[in-house]
């Protein structure tokens, strides 16, 4: 009797490792081939292929982390990076590595880091890369005459040799010096603050001025709640509420001199847009976003202001877009889900609106805005029942 | 002085104890590349890979290491021929990491008041409960899975290869990237055959029937060649 001929469970391996995207084409197609037809026929060797799949699948679960979180025993970003780059040394290594297969929050840490010192590049790399400014001759020049002025006024040697004829200081002396240094940084810093406009204090002043007075239905990012109030006059552009507040006042010449400053900056163009959106100026505000937002298109809180201008300026179409755009980039972005719902509701589209609120409240069933979205949902359904 | 006759490592000990313009000028043509490539990656995975932010954190890498240069010529270590290299990477990625979390504490800032971060808390625990139970699940299994392997391995590279394993397995490093850490101190194909025999073993234990095979033995359609 012939002896039967099946695969070998080194076999199967390779057939399942091609399966789910092989060993780099490194296996004969003859043999491959071969293999296959054999599988094709052999109803033992199936049997056996399948419990080999199904023990690969779960294998692969071991792989599938959620995003671990980082606990007290995980070792240092900077630990992880320099095991990546092969410069730990070996002792902390071992004990690096122990503790890294069993946490998934350092392991995904480790195998970014091992794919930014990775060696091999991509095309989009290579193309970046290649238009650097910092590739240049005259760039790497003159951050070498930088580098160089910055060595020469404090080279150790000079340093050190003046240093061995000084008298003997005082005791008291470091403390005298510590004490100067305060002083000169504190009064440095009243100066600066004094001297130089803060965005800082813009947003603060503007936060400040929506939770007084809330003159727009849509949030934007950092604003506290408070209900809207009731407008009186025509929005038409000219800033017509009956009573601008205090905050808002002091924040427009500061933003005024931020922009005296630097006419291109994001982010004073943005909190004068917020400004002006407050006093119920969207045409300025939607100039001022478009602006900022050529110069940084992937800013979200910059897309967000700027469905708010368009949504206070009648553009309902282009809010929308907008807002879609953002939550299909961040899902849980709460203040475009509040805004998108918003718009909705404000356009008519009550079914659609009631998802929206009903979306916004699963990810925040119990902040401060919660009490509005639970109440313009409510409404969204009555109106939505109604059509 | 021929500056670019120099070793990496010989170049970074003469600029940081003070070189001159020239052994700079060198410093900078022969590290950019490698501070840019490192830039670049550290960036697209913050998503933002503009080269006016790249060349910037270049610049600033190269500043910040002159800058530094006392504290590092204390702290390095020539722990091989090309270490200089490895701690120009750690220093860019930790620059450039930095850089991108300060800009994004920078702009959540701004959403914070406005409870946008409670909304986030509030919807990772929304996800910690809807995966709760395929994490426990998978813990079961990777405990299950080690008990086996700690079953089967025995002798002095015991734990170098349990490590392989997991590092393959549960972090998801390549066979390359396992064998490039010093601690392992195999090559690729020692590494690919530890996974291999590790693999078939765990199996053996864990799905496929020892009696089965058995009974087929070592026998395939060609058991002298493998794929």
């Amino acid at each position: 009797m012939s002896e039967e001929k099946h695969l070998s469970g080194e076999q199967i391996d390779r057939l399942i490792e091609v399966e789910v995207g092989g060993p780099d084409g490194q296996v004969p197609d003859a043999l491959l081939a071969e293999a296959q037809d054999h599988l094709a026929t052999c109803a033992k060797c199936q049997k056996l292929v399948a419990m080999y799949r199904e023990f690969y699948r779960t294998l692969s679960l071991a792989g599938r982390a959620t995003s671990g979180r980082a606990t007290s025993d995980c070792p240092s970003e900077r630990s992880l990076h320099e095991l990546a780059a092969g410069v730990i040394p070996l002792e902390q290594q071992h004990a690096v590595l122990n503790h890294v297969i069993h946490c998934d929050h350092c392991g995904g840490l480790l195998r970014d880091a091992l794919e930014i010192f990775s060696d091999r590049q991509d095309e989009t790399e290579r193309i970046t890369l290649a238009k650097l400014e910092s590739g240049e001759e005259k760039w790497q020049r003159d951050v070498a005459r930088q580098l160089s002025a910055q060595v020469e006024g404090r080279k150790p040697g000079q340093v050190l040799r003046p240093k061995l004829h000084l008298p003997r200081w005082p005791r008291w002396a470091p403390a005298l010096v510590s004490l100067a240094v305060v002083l000169l940084l504190g009064a440095s810093i009243i100066w600066m603050h004094t001297r130089t406009p803060s965005i800082a204090q813009a947003d603060r002043l503007l936060v400040q001025s929506y939770g007084e007075r809330r003159t727009m239905r849509m949030r934007f990012p950092g604003a506290p709640f408070s209900t809207v109030v009731e407008q009186r006059g025509n929005l038409g552009g000219s800033g017509s509420f009956s009573r601008v507040p205090q905050a808002l006042r002091e924040a427009e010449p500061l933003i005024a001199a931020g922009l005296r400053r630097r006419p291109q900056d994001v982010g004073w163009l943005q909190r004068k847009a917020r400004a002006d959106l407050l006093e119920g100026r969207a045409v300025p505000a939607v100039a001022s976003l478009e602006m900022a937002l050529s110069e940084q298109p992937s800013d979200l809180t910059l897309k967000t202001d700027l469905a708010s201008a368009y949504f206070e300026n009648g553009e309902s179409d282009r809010a929308l877009k907008l807002l879609d755009e953002i939550v299909a980039s961040d899902p849980v972005n709460a203040v475009a889900l509040f805004n998108r719902a918003v718009l909705l509701s404000a356009g008519g589209r009550y079914s659609d609106a009631a998802n929206a609120w009903t979306r916004y409240l699963e990810i925040d069933p119990a902040g401060e805005w919660s009490s509005e979205a639970r109440a313009e949902l409510s409404k969204a359904r009555t109106l939505g029942g109604a059509q | 002085m021929d500056y670019a006759g120099l070793s990496a490592e010989e170049l970074t000990l003469v600029c940081f104890h003070g070189g001159d313009e020239s052994a700079w000028t060198e410093f900078v043509r022969r590290f950019q590349p490698l501070i840019a490539g490192v830039v670049f990656r550290v960036a697209r995975k913050w998503g933002d890979t503009s080269r006016q932010v790249v060349d910037d954190l270049v610049q600033d890498t190269f500043v910040k290491l002159c800058g530094e240069r006392q504290e590092l010529l204390q702290t390095f270590k020539s722990v091989h021929k090309d270490a200089i290299f490895g701690y120009v990477k750690v220093f860019a990625a930790n620059l450039a990491h930095d850089y991108f979390k300060g800009q994004r504490t920078h702009k959540r800032g701004g959403s914070v008041a406005g409870g946008s971060t409670a909304n986030e808390r509030d919807c990772e625990h929304v996800a910690d409960a809807r995966s709760a139970e395929s994490a426990i699940e998978r813990d079961l299994l990777i405990g299950q899975i080690d008990s086996c392997l700690r079953g089967i391995l025995v002798g002095p590279n015991s734990e170098r290869d349990r490590k392989i394993f997991w590092l393959y397995y549960r972090v998801g490093l390549a066979a390359s990237a396992i064998a490039a850490l010093p601690s392992v101190g195999l090559s690729t194909k020692g590494v690919e055959s530890t996974l291999a025999r590790l693999t078939r073993q765990v199996r053996e234990r864990l799905s496929v029937p020892t009696k089965e095979l058995d009974e087929r033995g070592n026998e395939g359609i060609r058991p002298g060649e493998s794929f």
